[in-house]
């Protein structure tokens, strides 16, 4: 897609005959066990990651621990079918990854975000943009588009007893769908979650329809999109949709534009839209006026259809069928069926609370529910329905497979996948002395109950060079550059920078790569001459 | 604004329903041509949910689908808490 850039970043659930905390800490030490799929990073970083975390996968993109869940971060994507492949390549990584340690069969990973026990977990996008994501035009402009988005980006859930003794607003159905019974269903897995409109933070101090973090990781002018209220799709269709519709809307107001809209109470008008399966979704504005939620997508579909109709043909998939698809949420929602993750879960919830004496209160139902989000395909509710013909694939086939293990094409993650990849090819995490890290970087201190080690976190290669702390890190991969130590001259480390994410900078990655052996060979001198020293002395 | 010839013609429901408005200038102010309907469908037309046999039908051809449900229900865990995320 032209001008843009995009990835995503997702936090599975986990469940099976070990605690998700466990499986997922077992699968991260599988996953880079080995050099399988990527390369294990020794640095303490921001976000509360110890040393050995997580690393970079040989596919250019991430995968660690965070808040207790494996998460997987995609490599950046210039295309639909890239992103929408890349995100199955993650599922991919983790089920292939529960074989090769000989737990797939009885434990699980689940792509959602929600427990159904109240507590909820990431499905975070990244877009790359030009205004500051804490600027003005960007969340007036972005907050009603979040707000309606779910209406095709929802993936559904059976709403939890816990969000449903917290008393949200269903039951106050628009006119048109007033009479029906309202079912514990909500179009949207994390709009029940969402507190307040606008936050620097993810989670605590409230969780926000926009998030505005600023941590641009790329270089020049460009700044990053942390966009955290999305629901973890499992349609490609409405992935396509959602990546697609986002990118364009970034564009308009990047652009300058803006749609004129303001929502007199946007966290009410999400949980509103998410409360109502059956359509005749209206937003009130701060006027005082009512329109109805797909008109307010409308008037950014115009926008981008007048300004980027016929640029490439993701842009001219993502405004028609935005367009159709917003006729369809107006006329039948459920003609949206195999399209729009919520409208094929809720026909197939409806269709079993129909045929159960408990109705929706079938405790089956949640097992279905999270069914849709498993991603192992042996019990995939997802996979199922593919290959009944009831939910169409659109990525290309073969593409997420090679995914797991190489970069997708046009951005910056061709040089750091390659890179990475010929950096473990080299068996440079042999060289990281794990206890020495702790010792230098770490100071015990007690937390609760325990002990517990409290690292100076290093983002920068300049951070290590300054803390003179290269011998123990020895190498530092991150998302806008790739480092080496350089024994020969501890303040000059080897680097590549990888600031611009639109380039995939394979002339300087295949210089870089050719010189990783002899470096590492001097690494690997300098470190053997270090304990030698450290032995006689 | 952009003059983009080969742009899709895109209806606001508000020109269908008058009485609803929007902040500025009304939303035909935005419509970019009369009222017509893109002709587009979704990848292929799904199937309307009339179209669908009753549940109860002997040729149900979701039949299988229930067994693959049942099936499913009974091979993956039951619900686990999760620590919560982001």
């Amino acid at each position: 897609m032209e001008g843009t850039l995009f990835g995503t970043e997702t936090e599975y659930a986990a469940a099976g005959t070990l605690s998700p905390t466990e499986l997922a800490y077992k699968v991260r030490g599988g996953v880079f066990e080995g050099r399988r799929y990527g390369l294990i990073e020794p640095a303490p970083r921001e976000w509360g990651e110890i040393p050995g975390n997580g690393g970079f996968l040989f596919n250019g993109g991430r995968m660690y621990l965070d808040s207790g869940h494996l998460e997987y971060a995609t490599p950046e994507c210039r295309s639909l079918d890239e992103i929408v492949a890349a995100e199955q390549a993650g599922d991919l990584i983790v089920v292939a990854t529960l074989g090769a340690l000989g737990l797939q069969g009885e434990n699980f990973f689940i792509k959602n975000n929600t427990d159904h026990f109240g507590n909820t977990y990431g499905y975070h996008e990244n877009y790359c943009i030009r205004s500051s994501p804490r600027s003005r035009s960007m969340v007036e402009g972005l907050l009603p588009f979040l707000v309606t988005r779910q209406l095709y980006a929802g993936a559904g859930m059976v709403r939890p007893a816990s969000v449903r003794r917290r008393g949200s607003r269903q039951g106050a159905l628009p006119g048109p769908v007033a009479s029906k019974p309202v079912p514990p269903f909500e179009i949207s897995q994390r709009a029940a979650f969402i507190t307040v409109d606008v936050s620097n933070r993810v989670r605590f101090g409230g969780r926000p329809i926009l998030n505005v973090r600023d941590e641009p990781l790329a270089g020049g002018r460009l700044r990053r999109l942390h966009n955290i209220i999305g629901d973890a799709n499992r349609s490609e269709y409405a992935t396509r949709l959602k990546i697609g519709t986002t990118a364009l809307v970034t564009q308009l107001l990047d652009d300058g534009w803006q749609p004129d809209i303001e929502l007199e109470n946007p966290v009410h008008s999400l949980r509103d839209i998410a409360a109502n399966p059956f359509g005749g979704w209206t937003v009130k504005l701060s006027d005082g006026s009512t329109i109805p939620a797909v008109d307010v997508q409308r008037r950014y579909l115009v926008e981008a259809n007048l300004r980027y109709f016929g640029r490439d043909d993701d842009t001219t998939w993502v405004l028609r069928q935005w367009s159709t698809v917003l006729n369809g949420l107006e006329t039948d929602p459920m003609r949206l069926d195999g399209y729009l993750d919520w409208v094929t879960k809720f026909l197939i919830l409806e269709r079993r609370a129909s045929r159960s004496p408990q109705g929706w209160e079938d405790p089956a139902l949640i097992k279905l529910d999270l069914a849709y989000h498993h991603v192992d395909p042996a019990v995939s509710l997802v996979t199922l329905l593919q290959k009944q013909g009831k939910l169409k694939p659109l990525a290309p086939d073969g593409l997420a497979e090679r995914l797991t293990e190489n970069p997708p094409s046009g951005s910056r993650a061709m040089a750091r996948g390659r890179v990475v990849r010929a950096m473990a090819e080299s068996r440079i995490d042999d060289l990281v002395d794990w206890r020495r890290i702790g010792r230098r970087l770490g100071e015990r201190g007690t937390y609760g109950d325990g002990e517990t080690t409290v690292f100076e976190y290093v983002e920068s290669h300049r951070e290590l060079t300054d803390a003179r702390a290269w011998p123990l890190i020895n190498y530092l991969n991150g998302w806008s550059d790739l480092a080496l130590w350089n024994p020969s001259d501890p303040d000059s480390p080897h680097v590549l920078p990888l600031g611009d994410p639109f380039t995939e900078g394979t002339v300087a990655a295949d210089e870089f790569i050719a010189a990783i052996p002899g470096w590492v060979q001097d690494i690997r001198g300098m470190s053997r001459r270090r304990r030698d020293e450290a032995a006689t002395s | 604004m952009p003059d983009n010839q080969n742009a899709l013609e895109v209806v606001l429901s508000s020109d269908r329903y008058p009485s609803v408005t929007v902040n500025r200038g009304g939303a035909s102010a935005i419509a970019p041509q009369a009222p017509t309907r893109p002709t587009e469908a979704p990848v292929e037309n799904p199937a309307r949910p009339a179209d669908r046999p009753e549940p109860d039908s002997a040729s149900d051809p979701d039949a299988d689908l229930d067994d693959e449900l049942e099936r499913i229900i009974r091979e993956i865990p039951d619900p686990t808490p999760q620590p919560g995320g982001e």
